[in-house]
């Protein structure tokens, strides 16, 4: 970033800062200073507002320092361009990181509370290490426009039929689709689809790896478990 | 009598240890992966901390410190193998190592270099060792005096220091990354009086917000999306020549050793600053120092030397405020910290009376860590450079499959994963915009301590303020607080340059005069 970026990345999260500080002070007025809590009377120094209201002060304090720096340096005619929108573009880059961001949030919020761990991880590593590793602006685009349609569907089916052997299926099919469609992608190169062959069996590697050495080996229960862990603590417990 | 008896522990420590064929190769196993996580661009000693932390829950205590020093001490180390074969750091902690390493390895030296910088990197740790074990009970002795007064001022100093020496921009954004750190910790139920703070009347909150995923969140997400988004790759990296221990190279640098040994074990001592400061630190000292400063960057041994033996001697220096006052010297010892606690060990001064012989089992297993680091980085170092070439796109997904997993391992809560994910695309924005991670981690922890020694100090003084000035250390910890927010007003910084400026023209002018005598 250049310095006159930089400066405007200051003056906005200077305000945001302050709103930050605000909303701890307001919070922290709340909390018992003077009056009795649990049967307690209590003393401005010991009270639990004490530290937030320093620790918030101290922020709003700096976040002042922190715009009248950036004023300074970029001049207060340029202080409006922080708040400026202009024409929305959407770098490869920008593109990379938002599919980074929404396959991590899929992952993390919609499939490992309900669907089976196990096909969660396959269906989020299929896509996720195939699209980077064939290369290009085009599989991360592809994946990314799946990735979001997936994500409404599972969330659907999840407030409609909840955890199940159903939504574990659906996951996996959502999950196998975006990975077909990025085998459609690769064409007929011959290294991308070598890349992407491998990229299945790293996928059901991984999954089965970290399943079987949390659950078995240090006796962690998985996130969630559905049909296939199931199965694995039936294979299992049946062979001891 | 004493030291008798502390060689005796030591080595009944190392026995003890060594004679577990289990111990064995956990501690080569995690060695070797330190290595790798020191290697690949994007995984960090912190991260890999962070997640063996989560496979150690299980093992006994002595074995899992085994595996996370080992770890430990191999990451540091492991950054230096894409310095010198292809430019690029493994870890911040060896970006002084590529400005002589990488030059010796286009001229065909590479195996000669990945071997000094094994070697060195080896007696660095051991250097750091020893000044462990010396200083490590001295300071605990002192630091039992210490009451709220002076516990409260350190983990203020730390963030503000720690703030200040990591900013790339500027210093104050250093302080407001560690002051969110202090406003996450005081989320969950008060440790005095139990009342709930900024907990949203969500259960999941009363606890407050566990260290491990804030770790995990704040350093694998943003690599993650780092390493990825800028389609980072290390190409195909190859060593060409032998890999060769270099001990009569390293005895012709004897003194950048020593000297290195030094600023690393200063430098990891000082608290939140760590292994990348501790390089260029003692790459700055060395080059300054030579009689040939013009051959640094072009392939000169005593820069590759100077850079490991500081950057591993660094782990020494920053298990020493850990082990002794409870607060991490750097980010590995901040997750070391996360790591010890979670086997209910709590560093600090306490622990010379509620575990005697803990700083003799850490140097122990440090010695151990060194030496399986010395013996992988000789003897595998091939076998390692070939996994180098896995691309990112493989090892950055199951990476963050990993991290998922350790977050929620370890209080098998699903809410730990949500807020993981969360403050690690807030720590991404923030190192976006120059704003250090480091900080905000110490803040995180040493958050309840300060609060915590705050509001006892006070309770004592019966809100007297004055109490904090009649104390010699408190009254020393706050002038160094305000002499480092003072050093950063520009005012004083410009003021210090012109003084700076002024003496060395008034030293030149003098030489110069002096020269034109003699002549």
């Amino acid at each position: 970033m250049d310095l006159t970026a930089m400066r405007l990345a200051d003056l906005r999260m200077g305000l945001v800062l302050i709103a930050l500080a605000a909303a701890m002070l307001i919070g922290a007025s709340d909390f018992p200073i003077t009056d009795s809590y649990a049967g307690v009377r209590n003393v401005w120094y010991v009270s639990p507002a004490l530290f937030p209201l320093i620790i918030a002060t101290l922020i709003a304090v700096l976040a002042l320092v922190l715009i009248t720096n950036a004023l300074l340096t970029i001049g207060w005619s340029e202080a409006g361009a922080a708040f400026r929108t202009g024409p929305l573009v959407i770098t490869d880059r920008t593109l990379r990181f938002l599919y980074i961001v929404a396959i991590i949030a899929t992952y993390v919020y919609i499939s490992i509370p309900r669907v089976d761990f196990f096909i969660a991880t396959v269906a989020v590593l299929l896509p996720f290490v195939g699209s980077f590793w064939i290369g290009g602006v085009r599989p991360i685009a592809v994946s990314f426009a799946l990735l979001v349609l997936a994500s409404l569907i599972l969330i659907l089916a999840a407030a409609t039929a909840g955890p199940g052997p159903l939504l574990d299926g659906l996951a996996a099919l959502v999950g196998l689709v975006q990975f077909t469609a990025l085998w459609r992608v690769a064409g007929n190169d011959r290294q991308q689809r070598r890349r992407l062959a491998w990229t299945s069996g790293i996928a059901l590697a991984a999954a089965f790896i970290l399943c079987v050495a949390f659950k078995y080996g240090l006796l962690v229960p998985l996130p969630h478990q559905g049909v296939v862990i199931d199965l694995m603590d039936s294979i299992y417990y049946g062979l001891r | 009598m004493y030291v008798v008896d502390q060689f005796g522990t030591f080595f009944a420590t190392l026995g003890g240890l060594i004679t577990d064929p289990s111990n064995l190769i956990i501690l080569m196993l995690a060695s070797l992966l330190g290595i790798l996580f020191g290697a690949l661009p994007g995984l960090t000693a912190t991260l890999g901390v962070a997640l063996l932390t989560t496979l150690t829950y299980g093992m006994p205590f002595e074995t899992a410190l085994i595996a996370l020093l080992a770890l430990y001490v191999g990451a540091i180390y492991g950054g230096s193998y894409p310095s010198v074969l292809v430019n690029i750091p493994g870890t911040a902690a060896s970006a002084a190592t590529a400005m002589d390493g990488y030059p010796m390895a286009q001229r065909g030296e590479g195996g000669k270099a990945l071997g000094l910088s094994t070697t060195a990197s080896f007696i660095g740790t051991v250097i750091g060792m020893m000044v462990l074990v010396v200083a490590a009970p001295l300071i605990a002795r002192v630091a039992l005096q210490f009451t709220s007064y002076e516990f409260f001022l350190l983990a203020f100093f730390g963030i503000i220091i720690s703030g200040t020496l990591t900013s790339g921009d500027l210093a104050i954004k250093g302080w407001i990354s560690g002051l969110l750190g202090l406003a996450l910790s005081v989320i969950g139920r008060d440790q005095l009086q139990f009342y709930p703070r900024y907990t949203f009347d969500l259960p999941a909150l009363d606890s407050g917000i566990e260290v491990v995923p804030v770790l995990i969140g704040a350093f694998a997400v943003p690599q993650i999306i780092k390493v990825l988004s800028d389609n980072l790759s290390l190409g195909k990296p190859s060593i060409s020549g032998r890999i060769v221990p270099g001990f009569r190279t390293l005895l012709r640098n004897g003194k950048h050793i020593v000297r290195s040994a030094m600023i690393g074990v200063g430098i990891g001592a000082v608290p939140g600053i760590g292994e990348d400061i501790a390089g260029w630190v003692s790459y700055g000292a060395a080059k300054n120092s030579s009689k040939h400063p013009e051959t640094f960057g072009t392939g000169e041994e005593a820069g590759l030397v100077s850079s490991e033996t500081a950057n591993n001697a660094c782990i020494g220096g920053a298990l020493i405020p850990l082990l002794t006052l409870g607060i991490p010297g750097s980010p590995p010892a901040a997750m070391l910290l996360g790591a010890l606690m979670i086997h209910s060990v709590t560093p600090g001064p306490m622990i010379s009376v509620t575990r005697p012989t803990f700083f003799l089992e850490v140097t122990a297993v440090l010695l151990l860590a060194s030496l399986a680091m010395w013996v992988n980085g000789i003897l595998l170092a091939r076998q390692v450079v070939k996994l180098l070439r896995t691309p990112a796109a493989i090892f950055m997904p199951v990476v963050m499959v990993l991290s998922v997993l350790g977050s929620y391992a370890l209080g098998l809560s699903i809410f730990n994963l949500y807020l993981m994910v969360l403050i690690g695309v807030a720590a991404y924005a923030l190192d976006r915009m120059n704003y250090p991670i480091a900080p905000l981690v110490i803040g995180v922890i040493l958050g309840p301590m300060a609060d915590e020694n705050l509001r006892r100090a006070l309770l004592i003084s019966r809100g007297d303020l004055s109490a904090f000035f009649e104390r010699p250390v408190s009254l020393i910890l706050i002038a160094v607080i305000l002499l480092t927010i003072v050093s950063q007003i520009p005012a004083v910084r410009r003021g210090r340059k012109a003084l700076v400026a002024r003496i060395l023209r008034r030293t030149d002018t003098r030489t110069a005069s002096s020269t034109n005598e003699e002549t």
